[in-house]
């Protein structure tokens, strides 16, 4: 096994800028000033019908291998069996007499059906909106071509899978396999072309091994790279470079018995066949929290800490490791948690290192934590998940809490701490995820807003106090009236008063004279009985009398009262009880003492 | 005549009753719609749902079901509001506390911190605090009045039982305060909302706020809120911000 390292330039930034500039001029001149002139051709030249041969056409002194640079004519005058077909364009730097010139070019796959000879005529094309003429260009179609024969010399493409998910990288490899015409030779520029792939350049490996080739067995130059799709979907993915003989842009590998010609190289632009790509999204359902796109086959390490015993306010560093096989500088790391104690800043990579005694390698996370509070015991657990592919799920890699002790103010010893920290378990999480419906409304209420924020609250709160001062005033009013029995009598006088006056009244109406008799006593009775105080019915004539004025007492008044209880006592008492009819018509009268004895009340 | 008037307004009004115990409300139709539309992973429907549902009648189990619709739509912030909203009527679901916890250790997104007065708040339903502390309160007051007003020879019990409702009525009152002043928690609705210097739009972004950050509103003016949060204090736009409890 021989390796070299062609082509080794002085790092750039290792140098100071005098040495830059003496780098700088002894690198060999670019040729701008020459006419662009364009060459044409087919390779190979002669093929049988359904084989591929490539139209291949060179411009010099452009930089610009693009439509933009280049306008071809449309249609291509290519003959009508002959369908061109554009697969690849690219550019790359040549020596040219002294000096190093431009080249781009631009390669159309023309796979003729039927025998003959095809011409493509001479035709001109704009490049840089200068007319510039490409030659003329010939393929000819044999039906019988002498066994074996020369075939288009193309790149192949082997993937080291073909059903991946987004985001999990996976190797490439682009091969030119030597040709009895052509020995091994390396590629240079080369590019993986696709829609939805990112390739990373930093991994590149080269190598020339021997490969299986058309059943025997031949040295191919490899080109290995990791490439990672980022949508999802049937992706095609091809290649393209130009061969450079044994001109390598890195150290390669070589392997086994393999002759390189040493001639100078052609510089010829090589593409493969686009390999399709079966990329499969995400599932999201069962993301973990802290999955910052990592998928691959990770495991979280124990963290470590610069110290477990850091005073208030002061920065703490943890390293987080992840270690795993591939991609490891890929993997973001997760954002730092919100949480309560402590203020912690966005981890900082820390490089990639081979783990000693295994393949793996191990990415480190630098976090700075500063505890805003003496209450915190342990720092917090950081989310963090990966999707593993071989697996199909997501892996929860989170990175577990280390024990601390915050002190606010001087430092505790070693021996301290390893006493606290020992007592101090870290305790999992319990993990939950999202609960079922629920299949009733539940409680209810009629809004959000809490009772002391709405406008009735403070009323509906005052009314047992309205009812406790209705009580006292009540209870105050019963204790005055228990002291001043005679304002209850005389109300209640007033009361009975007014109800026989309405009684007498309607025994009136109704001519009921007995009735009006018995109503005009009893009212008498009532509305005397408080002055003594007594019961009405034990009031007698001389008792109502009493309660006039001596003038009323002899006069109509009194007269009225004696008739009235004069019948009263004949109908009660006497053999045959007396008239009452003209009682009635001495209603006013009796009216108007009852207004008086009430007026007294 | 008044007593057969009586008659058929007390067998009236037993008929609206037992008719409306029969047929569910319009709320319940649509909170069973909801469900139906989230079983069948209609998540638009389902969230329109119960909100249809909560306009007649807010609910916890709504809630909860509203929130489980946001989060699949892919709204945080809405849906950590309406689990808040669920726990503020119902907080002894542990569906809600369990997807609360969920909602926020995903999102990354701290709880409110809250003061130990509020922290007893949430023990309770939020109203439950306001009746205990009234009942509380007048009972002891009835205790230490009515036996006197009444004529009633007070009984050792009477006091007992005052000073026992009036120690309830003491220990209820920081919870009732810690309702109030709970209401003033609101919930970060949009993800990165910008929290700016001024309540102006053309105003200096302070910092950028998660969906379900949680905020406490300080003061407003014009269409903005001054809120603080856990990353600083700043003007807020008003239709960016939900509030646990909704005026």
């Amino acid at each position: 096994m021989l390796i070299l390292a062609a082509r080794q330039f002085p790092s750039a930034c290792a140098q100071t800028p005098d040495q830059m500039m003496q780098i700088m001029m002894s690198q060999p001149r670019v040729d701008i000033s020459a006419p662009v002139a364009a060459t044409a051709s087919f390779d190979p030249p002669v093929v049988q019908p359904g084989e591929k041969s490539v139209y291949r056409v060179t411009f010099n002194a452009t930089s610009d291998a693009s439509a933009v640079a280049v306008r071809w004519p449309e249609p291509m005058p290519a003959p009508s069996p002959l369908k061109l077909r554009l697969v690849a364009s690219g550019h790359n730097m040549q020596p040219a007499g002294g000096a190093m010139q431009m080249f781009s070019t631009f390669n159309y796959d023309a796979q003729p059906a039927e025998p003959g000879t095809f011409t493509i005529p001479e035709y001109t094309v704009e490049v840089y909106g200068k007319p510039v003429t490409v030659p003329a260009a010939q393929l000819v179609v044999r039906s019988e071509l002498p066994a074996p024969h020369e075939l288009a010399r193309q790149l192949l493409v082997e993937p080291a899978a073909t059903n991946v998910f987004v985001g999990e990288g996976f190797r490439v490899s682009v091969l030119l396999p030597a040709t009895p015409a052509h020995g091994a030779e390396g590629v240079s520029e080369v590019e993986l072309k696709g829609d939805g792939f990112v390739v990373q350049k930093n991994p590149v490996r080269q190598s020339i091994e021997t490969r299986e080739s058309n059943g025997g067995r031949m040295p191919a130059y490899v080109y290995e790279t990791i490439v990672t799709p980022i949508t999802a979907g049937q992706l095609t993915l091809s290649a393209q470079g130009f061969t450079a003989g044994m001109q390598f842009s890195g150290p390669i590998v070589i392997t086994g018995q393999v002759s390189i010609s040493g001639a100078r190289p052609q510089y010829l632009l090589l593409n493969s066949e686009p390999v399709t790509i079966n990329v499969r999204p995400l599932p999201t359902e069962s993301e973990l929290p802290g999955f910052t796109g990592a998928v691959g086959s990770y495991t979280c390490a124990p963290p470590r800490i610069t110290t477990n015993t850091v005073s208030m306010g002061e920065p703490v560093q943890l390293t987080a490791l992840i270690r795993g096989q591939k991609n490891l500088d890929r993997i973001n790391p997760p954002p730092p948690p919100r949480v309560q104690g402590w203020q912690i800043f966005p981890a900082v990579r820390g490089g990639i290192v081979a783990e000693a005694g295994t393949a793996n390698q191990e990415a480190s996370f630098n976090y700075t934590l500063i505890p805003v509070t003496t209450e915190v015991q342990s720092t917090p657990a950081i989310p963090f998940s990966c999707f593993d592919p071989v697996k199909g799920r997501y892996m929860d890699l989170t990175i577990p809490p280390v024990p601390v002790t915050v002190v606010a103010g001087g430092m505790l010893t070693n021996a301290d701490t390893a006493l606290m920290t020992s007592e101090t378990a870290s305790v999992p999480e319990e993990k939950s995820g999202l609960s079922q419906p629920a299949q009733t409304p539940g409680k209810t209420a009629s809004s959000l807003v809490p009772l002391q924020l709405r406008g009735w609250s403070p009323l509906v709160q005052l009314l047992p106090a309205l009812g406790f001062c209705g009580l006292w005033f009540w209870d105050r009013r019963r204790r005055f009236l228990e002291q001043h029995p005679e304002i209850a009598r005389r109300s209640e006088a007033r009361r009975a008063l007014r109800r026989e006056l309405r009684r007498l009244e309607l025994a009136a109406t109704a001519g009921d004279a007995a009735g009006f008799t018995r109503c005009a006593i009893k009212a008498l009775q009532i509305a005397s009985a408080p002055h003594y105080p007594a019961e009405p019915q034990a009031l007698v004539c001389g008792d109502v009398l009493q309660i006039l004025p001596a003038t009323e007492r002899q006069g109509q008044s009194g007269e009225t009262v004696r008739r009235f209880f004069a019948v009263a006592d004949a109908s009660a008492f006497a053999a045959v009880p007396g008239t009452t009819v003209e009682l009635i018509a001495a209603k006013s009268v009796l009216k108007e003492i009852l207004l008086k004895l009430e007026a007294s009340l | 005549m008044n007593f057969k008037i009586v008659k058929c307004l007390i067998g009236l009004g037993l008929l609206l009753l037992a008719a409306a115990h029969n047929c569910p409300a319009a709320g319940e139709v649509r909170f069973h719609d909801g469900v139906a539309a989230y079983e069948a992973g209609q998540y638009d429907t389902a969230a329109q749902a119960f909100r249809d549902s909560l306009a007649k009648q807010p609910a916890s189990g709504t809630l909860l079901d509203l929130g489980l619709a946001e989060w699949h739509r892919g709204r945080v912030g809405e849906a950590i509001l309406s689990w808040e909203q669920s726990a503020w009527l119902d907080p002894f679901t542990r569906d809600t506390r369990n997807n609360l916890l969920f909602a926020r250790e995903a999102a990354e997104v701290n709880p409110p911190e809250l003061t130990w007065f509020e922290r007893a708040s949430t023990w309770l339903p939020a109203n439950f605090w306001t009746w205990i502390a009234g009942g509380s309160l007048w009972l002891a007051v009835a205790m230490v009045t009515l036996p006197g007003i009444f004529r009633v020879r007070k009984a050792g019990w009477h006091q007992t039982l005052a000073a026992l409702a009036f120690g309830i009525f003491l220990l209820s009152l920081p919870p009732s305060v810690g309702i109030i002043t709970r209401s003033n928690i609101g919930i970060i609705l949009e993800k990165n909302t910008p929290l700016r210097l001024t309540p102006t739009r053309e105003a200096e972004t302070v910092d950028s706020l998660p969906a379900g950050e949680p905020a406490r509103k300080l003061r407003e003016r014009g269409d903005f809120i001054f809120v603080h949060t856990q990353n600083g204090s700043g003007w807020v736009e008003r239709g960016q911000i939900g509030f646990v409890c909704r005026e």
